[in-house]
């Protein structure tokens, strides 16, 4: 999410950069040699992924792809879409750097939510791992666009309301796009390079230190 | 094939490169405004950066002491034309798509002179173009003592007006054509951020590398 500067309240802006910094705290430290070209790898898809646009009506909306990092990442999801909102607002002027702290978790939190609901179900053959990726990716779009609506309407309700509706409204396109591309994504993940996979909750990953 | 270890950097690798030439054609949105004077008004062009136009964008226009000015919508072209009351020195515009986009064009009366036949301009400054394009005017010459034009010459006057401005709305046209490239992403930048990225991710290898050394 590209949130302007001067949009949003101060008090909005500290929360979310509070929320961000938190993520990017404990993100950092599931960082490990395993994953640190998949993280790579997903920050640099999610700076261009927001380059593909889908015209819808008379707003633009692009792709988000934070369900599929949230999926593939867990918690380091955050410095993942951190990394790469920062160097669009540099290099492409989108969003601000004020406004970084909520952008990031906006796209960050939901992704992190599927991760949590789904995360365990991607590794299931069959129709069930195909519809987890799926969920996965269209919630993540689905609650990033609630989580932004809801930035705009703590800011000012008054002149936000319609906008936060078309908002919500016009990411019901998005969410099913970004559904099907994280279905296929995951599916074929699954089976050229399962150890992608998230992986079982009570075998946690192991954190290298020292 | 898939077994192959080859083929595993195949779909992050795929994927990239599907989102760059796709990047190359779409623009993500950032909202830009593009203010100029057309026969005495102010016009505000609104529009987002892959040059679509910014429609039905709130549009406020206020003073340097946040006194409102002018208020409205931009059209289905992106377009929103107003005529200030009165013409301070310095006015803000500023367009709001609602949806986080937002962009703020300031304008001082300098940039605004061609709005020379707006009555505060006309009381208060100095004769604007148009008007020394009147002194100059060979029946009236030398004399200190403002001579008035006849008929023919104002409409004269007045024709070679209209042929002006329509050359430098072509003029403008062609300016915002140059602009654009500098508003909108570029390749280059695109590559710089993937470059930046695989940058980090290269530190960052390197710093846990460094930390699983054995001593």
């Amino acid at each position: 999410m590209h949130i302007a500067e001067g949009v949003l309240s101060p008090p909005v802006l500290i929360g979310g950069a509070v929320i961000t910094l938190a993520g990017l705290a404990y993100g950092l430290r599931s960082i490990n040699a395993d994953n640190v070209p998949r993280v790579g790898v997903m920050s640099a898809a999610l700076f261009v992924a927001s380059l593909i646009h889908v015209p819808v009506g008379v707003s633009s909306i692009h792709l988000l792809l934070n369900g599929l990092a949230g999926l593939l990442l867990g918690w380091a999801v955050f410095p993942a879409v951190f990394v790469a909102l920062l160097l669009q607002t540099i290099l492409f002027q989108f969003g601000g750097l004020t406004t970084l702290g909520v952008n990031t978790a906006t796209m960050a939190l939901p992704a992190l939510l599927c991760y949590l609901l789904f995360g365990r179900l991607l590794r299931r053959q069959g129709a069930l791992g195909v519809v987890a990726s799926f969920l996965g990716g269209a919630l993540a779009v689905a609650l990033a666009g609630v989580l932004t609506a809801a930035a705009l309407l703590l800011s000012n309700a008054e002149a936000f309301t319609t906008a936060a509706a078309a908002l919500l409204v016009a990411h019901i396109p998005v969410m099913l796009v970004e559904g099907v591309i994280c279905a296929f994504c995951i599916a074929f993940l699954r089976t050229v390079k399962p150890r992608m996979m998230p992986k079982p909750r009570n075998t946690r990953e192991r954190v290298d230190v020292g | 094939m898939w077994a192959n270890p080859g083929f595993r950097c195949l779909p992050p690798m795929t994927a990239i490169l599907v989102a760059l030439t796709a990047a190359e054609r779409v623009m993500a949105h950032r909202l830009d405004a593009w203010v100029h004077v057309i026969d005495n008004e102010i016009v505000v062009e609104a529009y987002f950066n892959d040059g679509e136009a910014a429609q039905n964008a709130d549009v406020t226009v206020s003073d340097s002491d946040g006194k409102l000015l002018a208020k409205g919508k931009t059209d289905t072209a992106g377009k929103f034309t107003f005529t200030p009351a009165r013409l301070p020195d310095r006015i803000e515009i500023v367009v709001n798509t609602g949806q986080g986009h937002r962009c703020t064009k300031t304008m001082t009366r300098k940039d605004l002179v061609a709005l020379n036949n707006h009555p505060q301009m006309s009381k208060n400054e100095e004769p604007r173009a148009s008007a020394r394009l009147a002194f100059r005017h060979p029946t009236t010459t030398t004399s200190d003592a403002p001579a008035t034009p006849g008929d023919d010459e104002l409409t004269e006057i007045k024709q070679s007006l209209t042929s002006i401005q329509a050359s430098l709305r072509n003029i403008r046209h062609e300016l915002a054509k140059l602009n654009k490239p500098r508003t909108g992403v570029s390749f280059d930048s695109i590559l710089a951020g993937v470059g930046f990225i695989f940058g980090l991710t290269g530190v960052a290898a390197y710093c846990l590398a460094r930390r699983q050394r054995p001593n």
